[in-house]
């Protein structure tokens, strides 16, 4: 089940495609859009 | 992002020519993040489809999942994002 619109976003560290860390955590103060998607190079 | 690795995201980047966003690995541990938010699926081991706009206090305003063969609106979540 997603989780919903009114909750506060879950906090991670991912490495981009540049190889760097990214914190959501460290974005505030700026709005975030994420998008997920199942596989790169899958169409669409 | 997506369960791909980030050698596998950059090379994506670039089959693209460039990208102005990040494309972030959600690979080890794998889904790890896509299960926070709920949308993993255990069954093909990837993310499904889906957003998340977040505000400036880390709130989440708008939150979606796309069935097969639907693709998010790019402009329409940016204008949520911007209010």
């Amino acid at each position: 089940m997603a989780i919903e619109a009114g909750i506060s976003a879950p906090d991670f560290t991912l490495a981009s495609h540049e190889n760097e860390p990214i914190t959501l955590s460290e974005l505030r103060g700026n709005p975030v859009v994420l998008a997920f998607h199942p596989l790169s190079f899958t169409g669409g | 992002m997506s369960v791909d690795s980030f050698a596998s995201q950059k090379a994506f980047a670039e089959a693209n020519g460039g990208i102005s966003f990040k494309l972030l690995a959600d690979f080890h541990p794998k889904g790890a993040v896509a299960q926070a938010y709920g949308i993993y699926n255990e069954d093909r081991g990837v993310a499904g489809r889906s957003s998340f706009v977040i505000d400036s206090s880390g709130l989440i305003l708008d939150a979606r999942t796309y069935p097969p063969g639907e693709l998010p609106d790019p402009q329409e979540l940016l204008r949520i994002a911007k209010g």
